[in-house]
């Protein structure tokens, strides 16, 4: 499992569920030691293509040399990672190139490896029937907004699916007994990606008002994401929009959060809210 | 019809929405904040920094305080440094 930064550092209930949800469902996963960021495709890869390249590379060679595929839980390191390994296994040179720098820490990176967003795995590899199979807290008459985010759209663009109309994330909810909510602006941008948050606040924070207000209208319980990097943009831009103008309130949450507390009856502590801006009072008297 | 771009970089960034490749919004960042960033990268291996809040939250869940990555395996830290020297990015870094 590749958490990232934003997972770990400061949405910790998406890495309690990841374990959580996997055991539960019977897919091993393991914990490799030493990974860093990505490193993060919006910022590295405008900055220096190089460096992307070589950190993106340090860690699949962390997961190559044991055998390993690579899970994640988020859209900017699923995009990273798997371009990254797409790029190599392409470019035999520049392979060589990269294995230069890498030679440099004691590393090489030969084998390929296999990069798969946590929502594929369980749609493709276990399957929506055996995850409603295996619900014991219905999440009946909860109204969810689902964002998908752009890289995981611009990735299904790429590999051939039909991008508008995907239906993985739509099918994974409502497999939690979760009814998903039609929204106007469901295929837009949170705001946060391309180094936009970091380069340009007051344009992310417009386009995530964009967003939250055509999620308002729609009158959800909360809003699911697939990307911790989209959950901190929605969750903390709803906050400061509250500062100049409207009070949303509306919960965001990483799809492993909702099918951990669907597939079993969690303590609300476990879920790691705690550290989201908006509480999920509605979501919290499911627990 | 050809279509037309809207002039508003925002406006058009939220129209195309998952295109973001293709941003108009582009030419309006600098390379300012991509460098704190990658200074964080180098600092600890992660883009974002650690809060103790988080640490003591993880403690609670049941989770190591740090995660397992380049925070706790200072070797794989000495790692990354190397190889973003060796590509040159930790030179725009501290510039």
């Amino acid at each position: 499992m590749f958490l990232g930064c934003i997972a770990p550092l400061r949405y910790p209930g998406i890495e309690r569920s990841a374990w959580a949800v996997m055991r539960r469902l019977g897919v091993k996963i393991h914990q490799i030691e030493g990974f860093s960021c990505c490193p993060a495709p919006g910022l590295f890869k405008p900055l220096n293509e190089k460096t992307w390249l070589v950190l993106g590379a340090r860690n699949l060679s962390l997961a190559s040399e044991r055998g390993y595929g690579i899970m994640t839980v988020c859209n900017g390191c699923q995009t990273t990672l798997s371009e990254v390994s797409r790029i190599l296994k392409a470019d035999r040179e520049l392979k060589e190139e990269i294995n230069e720098f890498l030679s440099s820490i004691g590393r090489r990176y030969d084998k390929d490896v296999t990069v798969r967003h946590c929502i594929d795995l369980l749609y493709d590899d276990v399957g929506v029937a055996r995850i409603k199979k295996t619900v014991k807290n219905s999440l009946t008459g909860l109204r969810v907004a689902i964002h998908y985010g752009c890289h995981y759209l611009l990735e299904a663009k790429e590999t051939g699916k039909n991008f508008k109309k995907l239906e993985v994330a739509e099918r994974l909810v409502e497999a939690t007994g979760a009814d998903v909510i039609e929204y106007t602006e469901n295929m837009t941008c949170c705001g946060a990606g391309e180094g936009i948050k970091s380069g340009a606040p007051g344009v992310a924070l417009n386009v995530a008002s964009q967003k939250i207000k055509s999620i308002a209208q729609a009158r959800v319980d909360c809003i699911v994401v697939i990307c911790s990097f989209c959950l901190l943009q929605l969750d903390r831009s709803q906050v400061q929009i509250e500062n100049f103008s409207r009070k949303f309130q509306i919960p965001v949450l990483h799809y492993l959060q909702l099918l951990h507390l669907a597939l079993d009856s969690v303590p609300a502590a476990m879920l790691g809210f705690k550290s989201h801006s908006i509480p999920p009072e509605k979501i919290l008297s499911r627990t | 019809m050809k279509s037309k771009v809207p002039a508003s970089p925002v406006r058009y960034y939220q129209l195309v929405g998952f295109r973001s490749q293709e941003l108009e919004l582009r030419k309006l960042l600098t390379n300012d904040g991509r460098k704190v960033v990658a200074g964080n990268v180098f600092e600890t291996g992660h883009s974002v920094r650690v809060v103790e809040e988080i640490c003591n939250l993880r403690k609670e869940m049941g989770l190591p305080s740090l995660p397992p990555t380049t925070l706790v395996h200072l070797d794989s830290l000495k790692e990354v440094r190397v190889l973003m020297k060796k590509t040159g990015v930790s030179e725009v870094v501290s510039e």
